[in-house]
């Protein structure tokens, strides 16, 4: 009799175009969730970060940016002229620009580079592990440094082949008549960034506020207030210079000491640039750009939030380069990301496919609860009657007072977030309209000759209930466990969007809570509308399920 | 035969012993359960605690991250002292700049249930120098000692500061100018409303928040929301200037008399909103009032006082029971100037209900009205001082219900400014706008990991430095505050520069270094990876 | 036993199961969550003036003492005062439900008109294109989550066009003297237009199908066709003689649905900011404000009650053969 009823149902389905369409979407949903793993393209909370050369122009009054200039990070860039730069960067990258196009250079070399200067007939680039190449007469040759330290940067004097490099550790080297030698600094802080207006004077800064000062043979510390790293230093002439660092930091030397100079950013500055008397750029990490124009630092904005490292300025045009590995937040849809990424680089085709296990969890679980507890409560409730029924009834409207979601809230504080929580409060209190809908069916179906039939025959009450009633209210049963399929993904969704969803388990709704957390979704149509469409999806074709199951428990329905 | 058995006897001890240290030596280092907030109060904090977990876990510690409601943790933190890590912040109000209250929460008498060392850090050479620089006068003396401190605790390590994160405000420049910028408080200052100039038709500041003060009753009220709303129409005898040094305000004068007596001179010519002139009964009814109530929020504020006398018609002196250096700067610039006649009939101020709670002060702006929950507004009192300068007529404050409702008011032109920071997600769509401009201040506050040193296996200061060395910090500014944050050094912010200690020991992201000290203490790693107690 | 009857024995269960809740809500309350003085003082308060705060709540006492306390503050109308507000909780509670009201039933009010016509519709024009498409439709809306369609909402209409304002319940500052000044505004109503139709379009679905179904069972009876040989007109016999006949679940359905809608939906009114007894629940659950959660779950458990009870009542009105047992 069972198996008649599952045929019944079947057949029910089939019939109806739509309740299969449930069915396949249902069945692909599990597929889905059972395979996560491997249908999800990426760890659905890693955060996706790229690495990539990406150079920043600044020409004739608007920034230019050409996003994917090699494969890696671009630490030093440097302008010869108009139409020729160079720009190096981790794995050996040594990129150089001309006639329009930027060609990578082949060096014996893979260490990470950090800084570059180029003249006509020489270009010098240094960086770790005591890395010196040098380009003379269109030839690349590796220098032996006087030390293995790392070394950060590297300045030319202009109209000269005499030349400074900074690194680790308070390194200094100078190539003085084509021979590297290593000075004195009495520094033991890194040097990041050196800049030579003339063949004698220049400055060095560095880590924890180091200013150096060369007067052409010797380095002399000069003491500035502060504490701060510096990251960049560029000095047109002798008594002009400036300097940015860490948390926005910019200092200014005129003639005889430092000051500091209040901008509008608090991030970290790394390239500076004084492009006139009294103008000048700097550029920074997550995109940022100052430009001084009268005395006052304002910030110019790319729309673009990638991390700027190197740059250098001539004649009115800009170059700046980067960029760390940065965090590819709120991508839209592409080939690498098919749903587009969350503010923090996740992947959100990923956590939707994640997703689709709450949401099957809770809602099977959770219906199979409501289902067991609803239809044995009617049943007995139905069949015994009297105080029985009295009892349990009083028990049900007891439920029926108690709202879901603040039940469920209080519930989830009480404990900790989990699914297991929602399961027990969605099963706990959405039992009682399956227990009065099946009570109300045994009630009349007690009253039937055939249960009379089975009490004369000497048949105990249980079996009564579970062999000759149960299966009659089968149908019915199914129907209630539809309808509660529903209504446990749609609970779910919407605890979890209230932030009550476990940590770090992704269902639909807590990928939407964080759409809204984050501010972003007004604009990252591609955060909410996967997540929202897959719950829509899901309920109606449960929904559609159901309908089909309506017509069999009440085939006047069917008549069309 | 004897020896024989005593030699066997030798033997079960040798082994027994063996195989005792054998256990030892196996044993795990128990599961770490690192608490922090939700996802919902803060995303930061939350995505923080995971990355915390992910760099601990890697180096074979166990690590269960627990997300609690901010309630929770408090109570779990401070009250029961039931945690092994807690992620928390301290906020940076004004009154905090001075060293005393963020060095004192690593002091060993704080280390009780309830007050403010819930880790229990216990250092006498610490102790003894918070001791000595609460006493210091000489301000170049007491800061060598506030930085030896600071060097101290670096050191060893008791918690682990992570990130000092930028206080992020915005305002309309195309209706107001001319923006107070205030370390920690940002632009919802007690500046910005007296200098803010309108640069349209429109002179009412209005500001948006989703922060609502829990009570304005003086004598209750114990949130930043309500004393930052509070502080508009009630005066004080100091006001903190923008660049946080204490200015006379409502006093004309402060004379120290020697290091337990100061004489204030009450300036003249004052007037309660309702009209009555303010005297130096008031101030010393005020003190004397909240000393009398006991209130507990100020009781720190108030509690070196032994009593406030009249001297003459304008000047009050104070007696102090010992030297108290944040005098100034921290009492007399928080305790609101209350009218007498208004409150010495009010037996049980704390029982008052919302429509009884008097509004009467004599601050630069007048009570005007307040919808809980929707709207607040105070004008400007024409008979004030300082009433020639201020440009605006009122301030009004709209509450939305989060963030994001504050955000959608200042981008639609609903607002004129924020009281409430806003989320990294929201930063650059604001600053896309043509008429917002975001400002960022740094803050001296703190968010801190604090491991309770009275558990295994945070009572060993190598494993705390092996813990810190595996904490990836850059990665959490530049990543989940977008670079608007540095990474935690000390209990003294960097902006705080005159205390903070550049040079305290740091430990940079290098889990190679923090393998390294674990093996040095001894601990081993099992053929999981899981880390073990040193055996021997 | 007559109504009277009736009515006393539903009133004594209704007690009863308020009891049950009450008792149930205290319990959960007091043993679950943290203690209070600690969200209501600011950080770094020593232990006694934390027992001081305690004990102006009265929460030092033994638990039992407590619970007797809290039945007997209940029954007197006492509800307390909130942690949070330092205010009674009984106005707190009380506007946010207004608030809470004047959204839903509005909401539900034209969830069932417009459902209800939908559904005469829908049955009238059985087997066809139409009845296809507009019950797919249905079904879709009632399955797309409020929240979700209320970001859409917001995003299009709100952000985007720009036509309707997208949090709160009216534009401050506002003047009025009472509630019902509040909200006899055009800008009330550019306010409540959105989550009101967000709230709308999920509820229209079942009296839809409801009115559908019932439709087609009352169609096959026989005066129906005594209508029709009277000559009357197709649309006058659906909706004046068929649909009348059809009510009797869709009111039923009504009133439970209005009872639930007391907690608000928790979900619409977070994301609309809109000022509900359902957020305030949210907030006070967080904030372990324990007797203003404690009186707003009470009172959407007394709503939901209530609502039972009369629509029991309605229900004998409505359709003559119930008979009070």
């Amino acid at each position: 009799m069972r198996f008649d009823a599952l045929r019944v149902l079947w057949q029910t389905i089939r019939q109806d175009r739509l309740a299969l369409f449930g069915v396949v979407v249902l069945c692909c949903l599990i597929v889905i969730a059972l395979f996560a793993p491997l249908v999800a393209t990426h760890d659905p909370t890693a955060m996706n970060h790229r690495v990539e050369g990406t150079v920043f122009w600044y020409r004739d009054g608007e920034w230019l940016i050409q996003e994917s200039v090699g494969e890696w990070t671009l630490n030093a860039v440097a302008f010869f002229d108009e139409e020729n730069a160079i720009a190096v960067g981790n794995h050996g990258e040594v990129l150089q620009y001309s006639a329009g196009s930027w060609e990578r250079e082949e060096v014996p070399t893979t260490a990470q580079l950090h800084g570059v200067a180029f003249r006509e007939d020489l270009v010098v680039v240094v960086g770790e592990k005591g890395t010196i190449l040098e380009k003379r007469a269109g030839a690349w040759v590796k220098v032996h440094a006087p030390v293995d330290a790392d070394l950060f940067a590297v300045s030319l004097a202009p109209g000269s082949r005499k030349a400074l490099v900074a690194g680790a550790g308070g390194t200094v080297l100078r190539r003085r008549n084509d021979i590297w030698e290593k000075l004195e600094t009495g520094a033991a802080e890194d040097l990041l960034a050196v800049s030579l207006p003339a063949e004698e004077t220049g400055f060095i800064v560095g880590r924890r506020n180091v200013i150096l000062h060369y007067d052409g043979e010797n380095l002399h510390r000069q003491m500035v207030m502060g504490f701060r790293d510096l990251y960049d230093v560029h000095a047109p002439a002798e008594n002009q210079a400036l300097a940015v660092g860490e948390r926005g930091t910019i200092l200014y030397f005129t003639g005889n000491s430092w000051s500091t100079m209040y901008g509008p950013e608090a991030r970290d500055l790394r390239g500076v640039r004084l492009t006139g008397e009294d103008t000048a750029v700097a550029v920074g990490s997550h995109g940022v750009i100052l430009r001084l124009q009268d005395g006052q630092w304002t910030r110019e904005d790319t729309g673009y939030r990638r991390h700027l490292r190197g740059m250098d300025a001539y004649e009115g045009m800009l170059i700046a380069s980067g960029t760390d590995p940065y965090v590819n937040s709120l991508a839209r849809p592409s080939q690498e990301h098919w749903f587009g990424t969350t503010h923090l680089g996740r992947d959100i085709y990923s956590q939707v496919v994640y997703g689709s296990r709450a949401a099957l969890l809770v809602g099977f679980l959770a219906a199979i609860m409501v289902a067991v507890i609803g239809t044995n409560v009617g049943l007995f409730a139905g069949y015994f009657k009297g105080r029985v029924d009295g009892l349990l009834m009083r028990v049900v409207d007891i439920m029926y007072a108690l709202p879901l979601e603040p039940f469920a809230m209080i519930l989830v504080l009480l404990t900790r977030p989990g699914l297991a929580i929602i399961i027990f409060a969605v099963g706990l209190l959405t039992w009682r309209t399956t227990a009065r809908i099946i009570r109300s069916q045994v009630l009349s179906l007690a009253a039937r000759p055939f249960v009379k039939a089975a009490k004369v025959a000497g048949a105990s009450d249980l079996r009564i209930l579970y062999i000759h009633i149960a299966p009659n209210i089968l149908p019915l049963a199914f129907l209630q466990l539809a309808v509660s399929v529903a209504f446990a993904i749609t609970a779910e969704a919407t605890l979890s969007f209230l932030g009550l969803g476990p940590p770090r388990i992704y269902s639909w709704g807590t990928i939407l809570h964080e759409a809204r957390l984050s501010g972003a979704w007004r604009t990252a149509w591609w955060w909410i509308i996967p997540p929202g469409v897959l719950i829509m999806i899901t309920v109606v074709s449960v929904f559609f399920i159901s309908r089909a199951l309506e017509v069999l428990t009440n085939p006047r329905l069917g008549k069309r | 035969m004897k020896i024989f058995s005593v030699r066997w006897l030798l033997v079960l001890f040798v082994a027994a012993v063996f195989s005792l240290t054998g256990t030892v030596f196996a044993e795990p280092v128990p599961e770490i359960e690192l608490i922090t907030t939700t996802e919902a109060y803060d995303p930061i904090r939350y995505e923080t605690a995971f990355m915390v977990a992910e760099g601990w876990e890697g180096l074979g510690f166990q690590v269960n991250v627990r997300p609690m409601e901010f309630s929770t943790i408090l109570d779990r933190f401070y009250h029961e002292q039931d945690f092994d890590a807690t992620i928390l912040g301290w906020s940076g109000r004004v009154e905090r700049l001075d060293p005393q209250h963020f060095l004192g929460t690593l002091h060993g008498d704080q280390a009780d249930l309830g007050a403010n060392n819930p880790g229990g850090y216990v250092n006498p050479d610490y102790d003894n120098l918070f001791e000595a620089q609460m006493r210091e006068f000489d301000v170049d003396a007491r800061r060598a000692m506030v930085l030896e401190m600071q060097a101290i605790a670096a050191k060893e390590a008791p918690l682990d500061v992570l990130y000092y994160r930028d206080e992020v405000n915005a305002y309309n420049h195309e209706r107001f100018s001319n923006f107070v910028v205030m370390a920690g408080e940002a632009i919802y200052n007690e500046w910005t409303p007296l200098q803010v100039e309108p640069l349209t038709e429109k002179t009412v500041l209005t500001i948006g928040t989703p922060q609502e003060p829990d009570t304005i009753n003086p004598l209750a009220s114990t949130s930043v929301w309500g004393w930052k709303f509070m502080r508009l129409y009630y005066d004080k005898l100091v006001r903190l200037s923008p660049d946080i040094e204490p200015v006379p305000w409502a006093a004309e004068e402060l004379i120290p008399v020697d290091d337990v007596t100061l004489d204030v001179i009450v300036r003249s010519g004052m007037l309660f909103h309702d009209g009555e002139p303010v005297t130096v009964e008031d101030v010393q009814f005020t003190f004397e009032y909240y000393i009398e109530k006991d209130f507990a929020y100020f009781r720190p504020f108030f509690a070196p006082i032994e009593s406030v006398e009249i001297v003459d018609e304008n000047t009050v002196r104070f007696h102090l029971k010992e030297p108290f250096a944040p005098l100034v700067t921290v009492t007399l610039s928080q305790l609101p100037i209350l009218p007498k006649h208004v409150w010495a009939d009010i037996e049980n101020p704390a029982d008052l209900t919302p429509d009884q709670i008097p509004t009467v002060g004599s601050g630069p702006f007048v009570f005007d009205r307040y919808d809980r929950g929707e709207y607040k507004r105070i004008v400007t009192f024409e008979d004030h001082f300082s009433a020639e300068d201020i440009k605006i007529d009122a301030v009004e404050y709209r509450v939305y219900a989060d963030s994001e409702g504050v955000f959608t008011g200042l981008i639609t032109g609903e607002i004129d400014m924020t009281a409430w920071r806003l989320e990294p997600g929201q930063i650059p769509l604001a600053e896309r706008e043509e008429h917002i401009t975001v400002v960022s201040v740094p803050d001296f506050g703190y968010y801190h990991l604090t491991y309770n040193l009275r558990r295994e296996p945070f009572d060993d200061v190598a494993v705390r430095q092996a813990l810190a060395h595996l904490v990836d910090k850059d990665t959490i500014i530049t990543v989940l505050l977008e670079g608007r944050g540095e990474p935690g050094t000390s209990v003294i912010a960097p902006i705080n520069a005159f205390w903070h200690n550049p040079d305290v020991v740091r430990y940079p992201y290098d889990p190679e270094r923090a393998r390294e000290i674990l093996e040095e203490a001894g601990y081993r790693w099992d053929d999981e990876g899981r880390i073990l107690f040193p055996g021997d | 036993m007559g109504m009277r009857g009736y009515i006393l024995g539903r009133a004594v269960q209704i007690l009863l199961t308020l009891w049950v809740i009450l008792t149930l809500l205290f319990f959960l309350f007091r043993l679950g969550l943290p203690d209070p003085t600690l969200a209501l003082i600011s950080e770094g308060l020593s232990p006694e003036d934390r027992m001081l705060v305690a004990e102006r709540f009265g929460l030092g006492r033994p638990l039992w003492q407590q619970y007797f306390i809290y039945l007997r503050n209940v029954m007197s109308g006492e509800l307390g005062t909130s942690f949070h507000y330092k205010a009674p909780v009984a106005g707190i509670v009380g506007e946010k439900f207004l608030n809470t009201m004047v959204l839903m039933l509005p909401a539900i009010l034209v969830a069932y008109g417009i459902g209800q016509l939908l559904g005469v519709l829908l049955a009238w024009k059985r087997g066809t294109r139409l009845e296809f498409t507009g019950g797919s439709l249905g079904l879709i809306f009632r399955s797309a989550p409020m929240f979700w369609t209320g970001m859409l909402f917001i995003m299009v209409f709100g952000i985007s066009l720009g036509w309707f304002p997208t949090s709160g319940m009216r534009t401050l500052p506002y003047e009025a003297t009472g509630f019902l000044d509040k909200i006899f505004t055009l800008d009330f109503l550019r306010h409540l237009f959105l989550p009101m139709l967000v709230i709308a379009l999920y509820y229209a679905g079942l009296p839809m199908l409801i009115m559908r179904n019932t439709m087609l069972e009352v169609m096959g009876e026989d005066f129906i066709e005594f209508c029709k040989a009277r000559g009357l007109s197709m649309r006058r016999i659906m909706y004046r003689h068929a649909a009348r006949n059809a009510l009797l679940p869709i009111v039923t359905q009504a009133a439970i649905t209005v009872g639930l809608a007391v907690g608000g939906q928790v979900v619409v009114e977070v994301v609309f900011s809109w000022p509900g007894l359902g957020l305030e629940m949210l907030q006070a659950v967080r904030t372990s404000d324990y007797p203003l959660a404690q009186a707003s779950f009470m009172l959407m458990a007394v709503m939901i009650l209530i609502l039972n009870f009369a629509t029991d009542l309605v229900y004998g009105k409505l359709d003559p053969r119930v008979v009070y047992s």
